[in-house]
């Protein structure tokens, strides 16, 4: 999947539902000096919209999304992740 | 790995009081942890995040003593509702319910129970915990105490200490 560039919503979601995911570690403080929560984080994902058009880190060699949405508090968010195929899992960070 | 300041990190194993959560009062015991070398900072290495969610979103609801405001608002986004919606099954405007979670309103004991019960009833999640709640309802104590609410994500166990 990381070597796709079109990412699947519903695959997303299950990502999401299967508990197949995390955040850059960076991600732990942008929470808090954006004060966004877990849950904001989460509802973004799951009913914003993606970019169609990915970008290709080079240096991680993979492709990078980009999801679009309102927080539970209807907060403009902006959400980059990746899907690492070794792990399994999504990398997720804010963007800012 | 690197810290967000650029600096590499060491891993250790540790308690984390888990802030990112939107609690002030939530400590993770034995968690692994990246300390950055320069900064010092702790960041968690967090694994199965919604089991978690739901722990703390299932401690808040059977937690022995009134519901602070964070915790309110911790159930209304656990939930997915917006203050206006969580507002309108609660009898509340969605101002009552915006002072309520900033703590500028007290969190009334039949609105504090009213809450949990909304709570287990809009999430699939909770709803396992309805009749732990109707049996524990009688020795919630109304008082504000700020309880820690100590949670061992590698077993899912939760304890409740006075801070």
């Amino acid at each position: 999947m990381n070597g796709d560039r079109h990412f699947n919503k519903q695959f997303l979601c299950a990502c999401l539902d299967q508990d197949h995911y995390r955040f850059q570690p960076s991600t732990w403080k942008q929470l808090l000096e954006l004060q966004i929560s877990l849950n904001d984080t989460l509802h973004v994902l799951r009913h914003g919209s993606i970019d169609e058009e990915p970008e290709f880190d080079a240096t991680l060699g993979h492709w990078r999304f980009t999801a679009h949405g309102k927080s539970v508090d209807e907060k403009e968010l902006t959400i980059t992740f990746a899907f690492v195929e070794t792990e399994g899992v999504l990398i997720l960070t804010i963007a800012e | 790995m690197r810290c967000g300041c650029g600096e590499q990190t060491t891993v250790i194993r540790g308690d984390y009081l888990f802030v990112e959560s939107g609690l002030s009062n939530v400590t993770l015991h034995g968690v692994e942890l990246l300390k950055c070398d320069e900064c010092g900072s702790l960041t968690p290495v967090l694994s199965e995040i919604n089991k978690l969610m739901q722990v703390i979103a299932e401690a808040l609801v059977l937690k022995p003593s009134q519901l602070t405001g964070k915790e309110v608002r911790y159930l209304r986004k656990y939930i997915g509702f917006t203050g206006e919606q969580f507002g309108k099954k609660l009898g509340l405007t969605k101002e009552h319910v915006s002072r309520m979670e900033n703590e500028k309103y007290p969190v009334g004991t039949q609105t504090d129970r009213l809450i949990r019960y909304v709570a287990i009833s809009a999430s699939s999640n909770l709803e396992s915990q309805m009749e732990r709640l109707f049996d524990r309802l009688e020795a919630i104590k109304d008082e504000k105490l700020q309880a820690r609410i100590e949670i061992n994500p590698a077993t899912g166990s939760v304890e409740y200490a006075a801070a």
